[in-house]
């Protein structure tokens, strides 16, 4: 090497050190006497980097300015590590786990994050935060139609029903979506990988899809695994296993949900339900029979939700038809409280989303068309139909108009357009047919309301089943369930409201939100797969997997999930 | 001649990481005279709460390696549940083959002669990013991990910013 014979002759010949990041590699030439702090010069220069910034490490020590580069042994051909750091370190790393997870809600006051499923599942829809449903009074009001529909578990069943729902439960594609958007999921998928396993694993998706999409199975699953975990415990050991599986699973994923929200129903299962009942029937088999949930005086701890109240509602629900739900003191206090709260409206009106929306539905009424035709609704019924079609550009159009936009912003408007409505909803209970073909400002509105407050509300109907399924049922599905039947009703809670009502403003405002979530729920599933995975397939062709049709297969079964993708290649050798 | 072999190892070990040195972490010796004793300096993984500290720990050989696993012993407080407050390091490839008190450790999972400063540190580091529950060495640090994450987030975060006051 000429250069070492340089450096016996003269001493001012340089050394090559080998600088190296975790991410590049750059040769530093330097003279062998130089101290760290010449070193940092040369090295700031190379990596564009503040002194300040560099760490450089040898042999298991941090450089220090004044040390000699001699002092530590540093010769030519060695490698020296760079840490470079950034100005605020610590403060970006207590914060990039919370915003690297929940990159879509971190507008979001955190709070509202820990909504269990309520919020949670809506902020999952994406583009939901960005619509304004961010603000702390949103929860308020969302707690609040939380408790009325908590006793109305035929909602949910009609939701559950609800073709639109099913047809979009039976894509597996938009569940997982929906579940990877919720922050909560996900945080509960990072610290508990077996259930992002799970995810990945369609086909056990799928009959949890089965399951939710049909309730008495849904309901009957749920009773037989209270018994089956209940003879389990009294097996010698069983108890300890449940414990810990109680422990390791169930738990993490309770303190998640629990996070923030005081009045978890989950929070009176783990005091009683965990504790006190299955420590009383340790050791000794069970005899009893099933108990029945739903028999009128079921004891209170095999359901804490009591359907039997719940049904009376529903009944005199359905007897009042869709007006029975606008009197219902919830819906009056969502009303009130959009009305006192413009900011929301505004929130909601001023969204990219929403407004892109809108704009992209009047300029193209071949969209508008194809979606009121995708529509199983509107399928059945092409009167619905061409009378939507023509009522749309006009609704949009208002929508559109700065003057409307103000009128839903200004308290007071919004206040008389309340009492404008509850004037028209007793009208039309007096005289239904004086209402045939009107279409004021209000109903928009109230479709609006309707909308957004039957998907929030049905969202919680599905805290019940679970809540039934006591702390006992496997987590796993009870959750994905969970989640499932929350994030899916959001989506078509407004086609209820649709059937419901047969005044053409709700229509057309319900159809518009399905559409949107339509939208935003398939932004993605349309390209083809070579496009929709093409950073995974780059990453099993590096890995040494060559066979790109097989490759694009597997990411398809597995929705996309690299490492499912690799077991699942590896299986099929 | 064990000792030898020990020596000739640890030497080449050495040498071969400080001209091609490994992600994560540097190695050297904590006494120039002393091949038995190494100081190693682990960064934090990125994307882990641990990244951007900076962790020193001490490696000490017994004259029988390779066939007994060295110590490894942070000095660095870190608060990590397979790390006990002393600083050692408890994890399962750092366990004698012969004896398995613990009781729940394959034997494939214990020390093996083949394993290196380099295979020791690179499970070391993945295990900061991800704490093995089974074995707590550091019961409150486990607890607060399983039940309290943003606790522990926080703790670990102290951890951090103390780690690099230290060398400012």
């Amino acid at each position: 090497m000429a250069e070492t014979g340089d450096k016996e002759k003269s001493g001012t010949s340089q050394v090559k050190i080998t600088v190296k990041t975790p991410k590049e590699k750059q040769e530093v030439e330097i003279d062998p006497d130089a101290t760290v702090k010449e070193l940092k010069e040369q090295v700031g220069k190379k990596f564009s980097a503040t002194q300040e910034q560099l760490c450089l490490i040898f042999a298991g020590k941090i450089l220090k300015d004044a040390d000699t580069l001699k002092q530590h042994g540093i010769k030519d051909g060695l490698t020296v590590h760079l840490v470079i750091k950034s100005a605020n370190k610590a403060h970006e790393t207590s914060a990039a786990s919370s915003s690297s997870t929940s990159p879509q809600t971190t507008q979001q006051p955190p709070n509202i994050n820990a909504t269990p499923f309520g919020l949670g599942a809506l902020g999952g829809l994406p583009g939901m935060g960005s619509l304004g449903m961010g603000s702390a009074n949103f929860m308020e009001m969302q707690q609040r139609m939380q408790r009325e529909v908590m006793n109305n578990p035929e909602l949910l069943r009609q939701t559950m029903e609800n073709p639109f729902v099913q047809q979009m439960m039976s894509n597996p594609d938009i569940m997982r979506q929906l579940m990877m958007s919720n922050p909560q999921m996900r945080e509960l998928m990072e610290r508990n990988p077996e259930i992002t396993h799970m995810l990945n694993n369609p086909e056990l998706m799928r009959q949890t899809l089965e399951l939710a999409r049909n309730p008495a199975m849904l309901q009957e699953l749920m009773r037989s695994q209270d018994r089956a975990m209940s003879n389990l415990e009294s097996l010698p050991g069983g108890f300890n296993a449940l414990q810990r599986m109680y422990r390791d699973i169930q738990e993490p994923m309770l303190n998640a949900a629990q996070e923030g929200f005081s009045s978890n129903p989950f929070a009176s299962l783990v005091g009683s339900g965990s504790s006190s009942s299955i420590a009383a029937q340790q050791g000794q088999e069970n005899t009893e029979p099933l108990p029945n949930p739903w028999a009128p005086g079921s004891p209170a701890g095999t359901s804490p939700h009591s359907s039997t109240t719940g049904t009376s509602t529903v009944t005199s629900d359905t007897a009042g038809g869709q007006f029975g739900m606008f009197n219902s003191p919830g819906m009056q206090s969502l009303l009130q409280q959009m009305a006192q709260n413009p900011q929301l409206m505004q929130n909601m009106m001023q969204a990219p989303y929403t407004q892109a929306m809108m704009q992209s539905m009047s300029a193209n009424p071949e969209l508008a068309n194809q979606i009121i035709s995708a529509n199983p609704l509107f399928a059945a019924n092409p009167e619905l139909r061409q009378h939507m079609l023509q009522a749309l550009p006009q609704l949009l159009q208002q929508m559109q108009n700065p003057a409307s936009q103000a009128v839903m912003t200004n308290p007071r408007a919004l206040t008389a357009i309340t009492q404008i409505q509850q004037g028209m909803q007793q009208l039309y209970s007096e005289a239904p047919d004086l209402f045939q073909g009107y279409n004021p400002i209000g109903m928009p509105l109230i479709g609006l309301g309707t909308a957004a407050s039957s998907s929030t509300s049905t969202t919680t109907t599905s805290t019940p089943a679970t809540t039934s399924s006591s702390t006992d049922i496997t987590t796993n599905t009870t959750t994905s369930t969970t989640t499932t039947t929350a994030s899916s009703t959001s989506t078509t809670a407004t086609t209820p409201a649709q059937g419901q009502a047969g005044t053409p403003g709700v229509d057309l405002f319900s159809n518009m939100m399905a559409q949107m979530v339509r939208m935003m729920a398939q932004g993605n599933i349309n390209q083809p797969p070579e496009q929709l995975y093409a950073p995974q397939l780059e990453q099993l062709a590096a890995m040494g997997f060559i066979d790109r049709d097989a490759n694009i297969r597997a990411l398809q079964a597995t929705l996309g999930d690299v490492n499912a993708a690799i077991d699942r290649l590896i299986q099929n050798r | 001649m064990a000792i030898e072999q020990s020596f000739l190892l640890l030497k080449k070990q050495l040498a071969e990481l400080n001209k091609n040195p490994v992600e994560g972490f540097s190695a050297g010796l904590l006494d120039d005279e002393d091949m038995y004793k190494w100081e190693v300096l682990i960064y934090g993984p990125p994307d882990t709460l641990f990244e951007g500290g900076f962790f020193k720990a001490h490696l000490i050989f017994p004259k029988e390696y390779p066939l007994k696993p060295p110590k490894m012993i942070f000095q660095t407080e870190i608060f990590h549940p397979n790390i006990a407050k002393d600083g050692s390091v408890c994890i399962s490839i750092l366990h004698e083959p012969g004896d398995d008190k613990y009781g729940y450790e394959k034997a494939s999972e214990r020390w093996l002669p083949v394993h290196t400063v380099e295979t020791i540190l690179v499970s070391v580091i993945s295990m900061l990013a991800d704490p093995n529950d089974e074995s707590p060495a550091n019961v409150d640090a486990a607890k607060i991990w399983r039940e309290n994450p943003e606790e522990f987030k926080k703790r670990v975060a102290r951890c951090v910013r103390k780690s690099q006051d230290a060398f400012e």
